[in-house]
């Protein structure tokens, strides 16, 4: 008696299995990775071959940053069925991508041009400091020459032009190592702080509320009327 | 605190720029500027009468001393102006080797008093300021 009702349990079990006759359906979806589909419905996979029965099925494609696209696929039975479908960017993160563009290009352009402003104070200052050397020296000649030379007609012209021209000619360098200094010392402080400023800037932050929706669109059923799958998503990277 | 030191190294590298300037009005160390204020290259080593023309004309003479400094320079002049008639200017020979100039007044008259102005020029004319004014009594 026990023997006849396995034998009745282990046949029933095989017999829908040979009755349906399967296909396979080879998924060529964009992007080639990490897409994800629900086959009418029920059933969430992530794989680019699937065995099905023959007849009509439903699917839910999706991948991150995409829009789910539904589409239903007629599956023949022992044969090998392509489904080629692309995936389009879905308008959030579209959005998203202008906005990190639009963040990425301010924080560039609030973060170079004080560096630019530095860098242009440091070859002010050293094309400055080039000039006061050459006036230092053109100096130093002259008071060389006072001491040496004995011709007082070359020591009234060293005397009355000579050195006031380079004692100008110095004094200009020095306002201009000045300025070159205090706008060094101004692109610095103006780097430091804007480094800091932006640092405190909200990266843009990509909300995949397709995801959100196809988290919810599984539905496995069971006895008591099956269960809707839902994901709670929580961004934990840092901004 | 490092930003502090940092600008008080570039406060101190500027003040340590303003030291490099020259102070023309304290360039004055050259005895051959005309601005010299100082020892002169000439010194009167003595000022004598003495009779000429078997004693009937006296002349006074001056014994200059140069430095050593003035006489190693090739192209200067020294000029001496007698006040007691008008427009008499002496130019006293000069010779590099020897470090005294001999000055002759030859129109002297005992008892009288003669003042000179000498002074030294050098290259173009410049006058230097190396004036002597001395003054004596032209007598035996």
């Amino acid at each position: 008696m026990f023997r006849s009702l396995a034998s009745l349990f282990i046949a029933s079990c095989f017999l829908p299995v040979c009755a349906q006759e399967t296909g396979t359906l080879r998924m060529l979806i964009d992007p080639g990775h990490d897409f994800s589909f629900i086959v009418d419905h029920k059933h969430r996979m992530q794989q680019r071959e699937v065995k099905l029965s023959e007849g009509l099925h439903h699917f839910s494609i999706w991948a991150p940053e995409r829009v789910i696209v539904d589409t239903t696929v007629f599956v023949i039975a022992d044969r090998t069925t392509d489904l080629l479908l692309r995936l389009p960017f879905s308008a959030d993160h579209l959005e998203y991508r202008k906005q990190l563009a639009n963040y990425q290009t301010k924080k560039r352009w609030v973060r170079t041009v004080p560096i630019v402003a530095m860098a242009g104070g440091l070859v002010w200052s050293g094309i400055s400091i080039g000039q006061y050397g050459k006036a230092k020296k053109a100096l130093d000649k002259d008071r060389a020459d006072y001491e040496i030379n004995v011709d007082p007609g070359t020591l009234s012209t060293l005397k009355g032009s000579t050195i006031p021209a380079h004692n100008a000619d110095l004094k200009k360098a020095r306002t201009s190592l000045i300025g070159g200094l205090a706008f060094t010392a101004i692109g610095a402080g103006a780097t430091y702080y804007l480094f800091r400023l932006t640092s405190k800037w909200d990266r843009p932050l990509f909300d995949d509320r397709e995801k959100v929706r196809f988290d919810g669109m599984a539905w496995i059923p069971g006895a008591q009327g099956g269960i809707l799958m839902a994901g709670l998503t929580i961004d934990l990277s840092r901004p | 605190m490092k930003s502090n030191v940092l600008f008080l190294l570039a406060c101190a590298a500027i003040l340590g720029c303003r030291k490099h300037d020259v102070d023309i009005a304290s360039l004055n160390t050259s005895r051959f500027d005309p601005d010299w204020v100082g020892p002169s290259f000439m010194r009167i080593d003595s000022i004598r009468t003495v009779p000429y023309a078997s004693g009937a004309l006296h002349r006074q003479q001056i014994h200059l001393h140069l430095d050593e400094e003035l006489r190693n320079v090739q192209d200067y002049v020294i000029r001496v102006i007698e006040y007691t008639v008008p427009d008499t200017t002496i130019y006293p020979a000069v010779d590099p080797a020897q470090p005294t100039v001999v000055i002759l007044n030859y129109l002297v008259q005992l008892g009288e008093e003669y003042c000179y102005d000498i002074d030294l020029r050098i290259g173009s004319g410049i006058l230097l300021n190396h004036r002597l004014s001395p003054c004596a009594v032209a007598e035996l």
